[in-house]
């Protein structure tokens, strides 16, 4: 295996300033947009990115125990798990049977890296009232530990079921987008585990074109049912949620992936929800004048 | 292999940016697909705490309000609803953030809550709201107090400018907890989030009359005191009656009315609340207030019925949203929540 040039310069240190430009081309700058194109034509469910993400970030195994949903063991995103694979068998034909012909492409399997959204806007960071929540310089959004106190509101304003509250340490956790590793100029750790570069990683714009490029050339070969699902105007990018930072390519519906067909920012109901609630108590002041004067 | 061969029509056909408003109608429809039935959300944790937090902070917010308007538009004989409801403000407001601390999960960081502010978040509005609130019903009631002790116009009037912005607090206070339910994802709750803050706002003025009607009888106030008190609890519980109607005729047409069907939540629902929320005070005070005659004991008994049922009103909301949350098949059919 050839080791890159540029690794060879840092031999002493281990460390390769702006390492991402190697492993994912992509140079890490404050003020510019990060993010995820997971293409799940490309999974093989291999839960690489499970892994490599537990073992980056600390995270505790959960329980161990068999779901029964074909191999996915893992079952959903939670406070301790921020990558999840999600196994989809297309075993039976339209008609109910049983497939008997392995399909030519993605055989009868449709498998997904599931991930923290990093939606713009993001509905948990603006639910948050402590300002544990952030936005980061590289456009991704993270909770503060040491100001978050468990208040868990972020948990039912995503529209996405990602962030959860940790009994143990009463705070709110969900993926991170490496940001200690975005600091360093490091590829995020599932990113750069994937071994079939399903889960990329870099800047967005570039991302988005080459995702837009990606589906163009699946259709070109006759996978017309691949889209896009987060870009900025596709499914899943919608009511108010301008673009999902992690964003993926799906052959088919969303809700088969789990994923909502068209969620909405929460926040844009706050002002009408205010006032209606406003009005309806100048009604109840209204019979009270009425009820409260005479015999 | 239906996505793979069959003859319907890809989803991700990619939209143009103004068919993304509705359901784009060239999409084959869902047809109930889940991911083995799994939840897509995560539920919120809110419990009895969060519960109880709702009913009590209620009260508050509606006795400042009913104690202004008793103050401004009734006559000496209204002096006991206006003392009284200040102090049932001041002693919700000091009782009812206690709840919200201990159903944090780090409740030692509480005053977080006032690190920023932002205007996208019911929690901060509220935090706010309530710290506000808190200190206008405080002054007021110490005012009120005062003017009792004293006796001297100075002090009833300071207490009624201080009770200005108490009461335009209340008014948020009884009624930004729907808008906080309703400013998720939760199906059963986004899908209401207009119906909500109205439902809270008007079971807490029920709650709230129902308090001060039970205060009234037991430090004997005049009988026009309890008269008032009882016409006031007919209409609102006439109000009620109406608004959950159209709530739940609303959650019905929506199909997410699963959740307050499934026992024990349907037995706290329809026996609870609205059985002991709003039949009962309706029943009781309506019939008291058309007839002319008036029973302490029955007046006593709604008003017992309507805190309990108002208990069980935000106990089942909570609890059903939860079960909501959990139920993929109502969050893929909720596309633009209203």
């Amino acid at each position: 295996m050839s080791v890159h040039p540029r690794a060879l310069e840092h031999t002493e240190s281990g460390v390769i300033p702006q390492e991402a430009e190697l492993t994912a081309g992509a140079t890490i700058e404050p003020g510019r947009s990060y993010g995820f194109f997971t293409d799940t034509t490309l999974c093989i469910g291999c839960k690489a990115c499970e892994v490599a993400c537990k073992e980056w970030n600390e995270l505790p195994a959960e329980e161990f125990k068999l779901t029964g949903h074909s191999y996915d063991n893992t079952g959903a995103l939670s406070a301790t798990t921020w990558r999840h694979v999600t196994f989809v068998e297309k075993l039976s034909e339209t008609n109910g049977a049983r497939a008997m012909n392995l399909q030519p492409f993605q055989s009868n399997w449709l498998m997904m890296s599931d991930v923290c959204k990093h939606c713009s806007p993001a509905p948990c960071l603006e639910a948050c009232p402590t300002g544990a929540l952030f936005r980061t310089e590289f456009d991704t959004v993270v909770v503060q530990q040491d100001i978050c106190n468990g208040c868990g509101y972020c948990v039912p304003a995503c529209p996405f079921g990602v962030v959860e509250l940790n009994v143990p340490d009463g705070k709110a956790h969900k993926c991170t987008l490496c940001y200690d590793r975005l600091k360093g100029g490091l590829e995020p750790a599932c990113a750069k585990a994937c071994p079939t570069d399903s889960i990329q990683f870099g800047e967005l714009s570039a991302l988005h074109d080459r995702a837009h490029k990606r589906v163009e050339s699946l259709h070109a070969h006759g996978r017309s049912d691949a889209y896009l699902y987060g870009a900025p105007d596709t499914a899943g990018a919608t009511n108010g949620i301008d673009r999902l930072n992690a964003f993926f390519l799906l052959t088919d519906r969303p809700e088969v992936y789990n994923l909502p067909p068209e969620p909405s920012l929460p926040s844009r109901r706050v002002l009408p929800s205010l006032l209606t609630g406003l009005a309806t108590m100048a009604g109840i002041a209204i019979a009270a004048i009425v009820a409260l004067v005479g015999e | 292999m239906e996505s793979l061969n069959s003859e319907r029509a890809p989803y991700g056909r990619q939209p143009k940016p103004a068919e993304r408003r509705g359901v784009d109608s060239t999409r084959p429809r869902y047809q109930g697909e889940t991911y083995y039935g799994q939840p897509v959300l995560k539920p919120s944790h809110y419990g009895q705490l969060i519960a109880s937090y709702l009913f009590i902070g209620g009260i508050a917010g509606a006795s400042q309000i009913i104690a202004t308007i008793a103050d401004w538009t009734g006559d000496r004989r209204n002096r006991f609803i206006t003392r009284a409801g200040r102090y049932l403000s001041l002693g919700g407001i000091i009782v009812a953030p206690l709840f919200l601390i201990a159903d944090l999960r780090t409740p030692e960081r509480w005053y977080n809550m006032l690190r920023i502010f932002r205007r996208t978040s019911p929690m901060s509005i509220g935090s706010w709201t309530l710290t506000a609130f808190g200190g206008f019903s405080g002054i007021t009631a110490l005012l009120q107090f005062l003017a009792d002790r004293r006796r001297r116009a100075p002090y009833r009037r300071a207490a009624r400018a201080f009770a200005l912005p108490a009461t335009g607090a209340g008014a948020i206070v009884a009624t930004y907890t729907g808008t906080l339910l309703g400013s998720t994802s939760t199906p059963l709750w986004a899908r209401a989030s207009r119906f909500l803050p109205a439902l809270f706002g008007i079971s807490a003025a029920a709650t709230s009359t129902a308090a001060l009607t039970l205060a009234a009888h037991a430090s004997g106030a005049s009988r026009i005191t309890a008269r008032r008190l009882e016409r006031l609890a007919a209409m609102i519980a006439a109000i009620e009656f109406l608004a959950s109607a159209a709530l739940d005729r609303h959650w019905e047409r929506a199909n997410l009315a699963a959740p307050l069907k499934e026992t024990p939540t349907a037995t706290a629902y329809r026996a609870g609340y609205k059985g002991l929320g709003i039949a009962v005070p309706l029943l009781v005070h309506g019939v008291s207030v058309a007839t002319g005659r008036r029973s302490r004991r029955a007046s006593m008994f709604a008003a017992a019925a309507t805190l309990i049922g108002g208990y069980f009103l935000r106990s089942v909301i909570v609890h059903a949203g939860r079960d909501s949350a959990r139920r993929p098949e109502d969050y893929f059919q909720v596309t633009e929540a209203d």
